[in-house]
């Protein structure tokens, strides 16, 4: 403990509690604005991702050429994303009202917000977290912002899967050094949704 | 530690944790919870003032699947339902001469009131039938499951399920959105969520005069054209953005 609070690192860990901050508001307010119907999810959604995405520009996280093998760790993760709760999970299914049609403005949108989300956690905080107390650390609490930022609209319940997601996505981030290959697991799987 | 090794180790973790979260978790749930989340109003059976009414009801007949009950989904209409049930292939015992099966749910008034808390939202009646009208009971060891909606953002909710005398409380996974309440049950009949505490926003009244089982009409499509033109502009400024940052890519990942 004391190795790791020497090693705090003042500047970036400032940066991390505020985009900390700066995602628990933006989550908070897309609960309080969700309302309800198809277009108040898609113009929400839409702003949620820019808001997202804001943030992480702000704090200096930049958009990098994804290299093709990124790409196709990406794909692998999207499919043990997928793939799991498929094969190891209960079978019954509940429908919960995630698919709103139009497909491609659904699938516009959940990638904006897929996106957006990919640059701040496994972009912009993993990396303010990394340099302020390492991979450890850094993991652990961008998993768990993960997890919690998805409570005020989707319940408790999903804290455990989006953890064990967040922590496989922070996994591809290390792996590839940048953050195409989270995104393109996690666009996998949100997509999936509409047919699983 | 170089970064490539925390990488395969965190990748380890990060499935032995899914593993971990599917298993133990008691109904499915999607890959990950994320995207455009729609939810319409709730609708009561006994609308408090303001509120919509009309809830939905379903009935869905069935054929069977060589010879045994086959995998049931029923939901009612609203989006997401605000009733579900789902159960795998043989779940039921079909009495001798069974040839198709009739899965309903339909919003009821409250049997009894609750000693404790507040019903939120309808009372739903769950019902499995024979084409003879004999209602069927569970295999022993299966289970099926229950799923109730909530009104909009009651977030403190416990399934309850009315055992002919009095109403008690079943084992709850919340999930999904964050009004939406599961349970895996041993038998069919009317369930209902019940909050406790202070705040129990948008409650069902016990004291409305009329039942209604049968179907409803669907609910009414969502408004969508008052605010397309807000809709387009989100679109176009979220491509310009995206234009944006192209332009701008960087170096090549590392």
């Amino acid at each position: 403990m004391t190795a790791l609070a020497a090693s705090w690192s003042t500047s970036a860990g400032q940066r991390a509690a505020w985009l900390s901050a700066g995602l628990s508001a933006v989550a908070l307010a897309r609960s309080a604005f969700n309302g309800t119907g198809a277009t108040a999810a898609f113009l929400v959604g839409t702003a949620f991702g820019l808001a997202l995405l804001g943030l992480a520009l702000v704090a200096g996280w930049r958009a990098a050429r994804p290299r093709l093998r990124s790409l196709g760790v990406g794909i692998l993760g999207g499919l043990i994303l997928v793939g799991v709760p498929e094969l190891v999970g209960p079978s019954p299914r509940a429908v919960t009202g995630m698919r709103p049609d139009p497909f491609l403005l659904w699938a516009a949108v959940t990638a904006l917000v897929v996106a957006a989300e990919e640059a701040l956690l496994r972009g912009a905080l993993l990396s303010a977290l990394d340099e302020a107390a390492g991979p450890a650390v850094a993991v652990t609490a961008s998993s768990m912002a993960f997890a919690l930022m998805h409570v005020p609209v989707y319940g408790w319940g999903v804290v455990p899967v989006d953890l064990a997601a967040g922590v496989l996505l922070a996994g591809l981030r290390y792996l590839t050094g940048g953050t195409a290959a989270p995104t393109m697991a996690h666009l996998l799987a949100d997509l999936a949704t509409w047919w699983l | 530690m170089t970064r490539s090794r925390a990488g395969w180790l965190t990748v380890a973790a990060g499935v032995l944790l899914l593993v971990a979260a599917a298993r133990l978790s008691p109904v499915w749930h999607a890959p990950l919870f994320d995207g455009v989340v729609i939810e319409d109003p709730y609708r009561y059976l006994e609308p408090p003032p303001g509120k919509p009414g009309n809830p939905t009801s379903v009935s869905d007949t069935l054929t069977l699947d060589q010879g045994v009950s086959p995998q049931l989904y029923s939901g009612t209409l609203e989006t997401p339902p605000q009733a579900q049930m789902i159960s795998d292939r043989d779940a039921f015992q079909l009495p001798s001469g069974t040839t198709s099966i009739k899965a309903s749910i339909a919003p009821i008034r409250p049997p009894a009131p609750v000693t404790d808390g507040r019903i939120s939202g309808n009372v739903y009646r769950f019902a499995v039938v024979n084409q003879a009208g004999t209602n069927l009971s569970l295999l022993p060891g299966t289970t099926i499951t229950i799923v109730l909606r909530a009104p909009n953002n009651v977030a403190n909710g416990t399934l309850i399920h009315f055992n002919g005398n009095s109403w008690e409380k079943v084992p709850t996974d919340n999930g999904g959105l964050v009004d939406l309440y599961a349970t895996n049950a041993n038998e069919l009949g009317d369930y209902a969520v019940l909050v406790t505490g202070a705040e129990t926003p948008e409650p069902s009244r016990l004291t409305a005069p009329s039942i209604s089982i049968g179907p409803s009409p669907s609910p009414a499509p969502s408004p969508t054209g008052g605010q397309t033109p807000w809709l387009v502009i989100g679109l176009v400024a979220a491509a310009i953005l995206v234009g944006v940052l192209w332009r701008t890519l960087g170096d090549r990942e590392p």
